[in-house]
């Protein structure tokens, strides 16, 4: 623990001042409002969120929310790897996906919200609009991580004619897992945060966003504790994806060299 | 033999051989030296068939040791090595006769230059392959390290007969482990030399500052 601390003392100091900054700029906002319906107080807020903490309901709400941002998430990823590996394998692939990711990526999702709605229902819709925000983003990491493979790597695959099999299993895939677990928590983290505005504007009732619609602009305290909530759990996912990128992966830490 | 005949090679406007050709021997070591961007890298490329080429060039199942390792990072050293083989008799005893036995576990992230660099060599000659290509393979090796490599491999690469083209431009690398010696200057072969004495190191030097001016 010593250790920890003292080989990470400046990135815990950065953060306790990042942390002290925002709060500084929340009470200089409250001081300055001085009108706790449009600003709740950082007080308020924080006894807020422990009396949420309290509800079952709010559990309840929480889990459907992660598990509609998760099935997003693996869906996504799932997609999104299948397509972009062959996407680097052959070239026709590469050129027949590109504007079809282009234009999912340009598409107004709140707008296609409506007809998502009329077909499916409150708990499908929110998954779909985060799977068409969260499926170009994650394409293009496969591709980026995919095309990052040293060239000099792919070469020595050629030399020593590995069987396609070979070169996915034992040495494309595991180069591009460290970066895109580290994506991971990133992608988690903003699934949530699309899927929770999917929900405040289809009304689902069980969930996070619905909880936020519902409090709208009588209980704001209540309002900004979901907000915080959803900003700590976001932040939890990322740093725990990131630590577990760096642990599981000893092959990309450099330890003290030989010789 | 392994034949290249009349080979063409060009990169954009700028010609690295016109009409070149080449015999290597079979079972014997041949070490072709030059100076920069006379086209030895440019050979070793086209006899493992990684650049297009025009002219005839024997296919021959080829092994590789690059100038630096191309260790695939994910994998431990042993790994990297029973990608290419599962001879594990030879992978330790020349794992032993290069002194990286204890290495073998490692990643390559953890491993010294040199250390990777024979783990690379140990890779190229355990893949089973007629012809072993190295290109520079003992640049990152210190003196001392170097020329115990050199004598370890040389002896092996006779008692085994293979056939070998390596590529350097360390005129003494080119002595202690040749049985042919060839310079190339301008993508053609200004010195050729099957039978060596104690002189070739001087004629060589002598042609190389030549070849410079």
């Amino acid at each position: 623990m010593k250790a920890y601390l003292k080989r990470h003392f400046a990135s815990i100091i950065c953060g306790i001042i990042a942390l002290v900054i925002m709060w500084a700029v929340w009470f200089i906002a409250c001081k300055i409002v001085k009108n706790e319906y449009v600003i709740p107080s950082v007080k308020q807020t924080f006894g807020e969120l422990f009396k949420l903490l309290g509800e079952a309901f709010f559990y309840r709400a929480l889990l459907r929310t992660l598990e509609k941002s998760l099935i997003a998430f693996v869906i996504s990823f799932v997609l999104a790897g299948s397509i972009a590996l062959p996407s680097k394998l052959f070239k026709g692939v590469d050129g027949v996906m590109r504007p079809i990711i282009a234009v999912i990526r340009t598409l107004p999702t709140m707008a296609v919200l409506i007809p998502i709605i009329l077909y499916t229902n409150r708990f499908t819709a929110p998954i779909i609009v985060a799977m068409l925000v969260l499926f170009p983003m994650i394409y293009a990491q496969f591709k980026s991580a995919l095309d990052n493979i040293d060239e000099q790597v792919v070469r020595t695959a050629k030399v020593f004619k590995l069987t396609r099999r070979q070169k996915v299993v034992k040495v494309y895939f595991p180069l591009v897992a460290p970066n895109l677990l580290s994506h991971t928590g990133s992608n988690l983290s903003f699934a949530i945060k699309v899927v929770i505005s999917a929900e405040v504007m289809v009304m689902t009732y069980t969930s996070i966003g619905g909880m936020i619609q519902y409090a709208g602009y009588e209980d704001l305290p209540r309002l900004f504790a979901l907000t915080l909530f959803a900003v700590i759990i976001g932040i939890v996912i990322e740093t725990t994806f990131h630590l577990l990128s760096k642990k599981l992966f000893k092959w990309t830490r450099a330890e003290g060299k030989n010789d | 033999m392994i034949k290249i005949e009349n080979l063409n090679k060009k990169y954009g406007e700028k010609k690295v051989f016109e009409n070149f050709s080449l015999e290597i021997e079979k079972g014997k070591i041949t070490c072709i030296l030059g100076e920069s961007g006379c086209g030895k890298t440019t050979l070793l490329n086209v006899l493992s068939r990684l650049t297009d080429f025009e002219g005839r060039v024997d296919e021959v199942n080829c092994s590789l040791v690059f100038q630096t390792p191309n260790l695939f990072p994910n994998l431990t050293a042993k790994q990297n090595l029973l990608l290419v083989s599962n001879d594990l008799k030879k992978i330790d005893a020349l794992s032993n006769e290069l002194s990286v036995a204890d290495k073998l576990n490692s990643y390559p992230k953890h491993l010294s230059g040199g250390e990777a660099q024979r783990i690379s060599l140990i890779r190229g000659i355990i893949f089973d392959a007629d012809l072993l290509l190295m290109d520079e393979p003992f640049s990152s090796l210190d003196l001392g390290v170097k020329f115990r490599t050199i004598t370890a491999l040389k002896k092996r690469f006779k008692e085994e007969k293979k056939t070998v083209v390596m590529v350097t431009h360390d005129v003494k690398e080119a002595v202690e482990m040749a049985d042919r010696i060839i310079l190339l200057s301008g993508g053609k072969i200004v010195y050729d030399n099957k039978n060596l004495t104690k002189k070739t190191e001087n004629e060589l030097f002598g042609l190389l500052i030549g070849t410079n001016n």
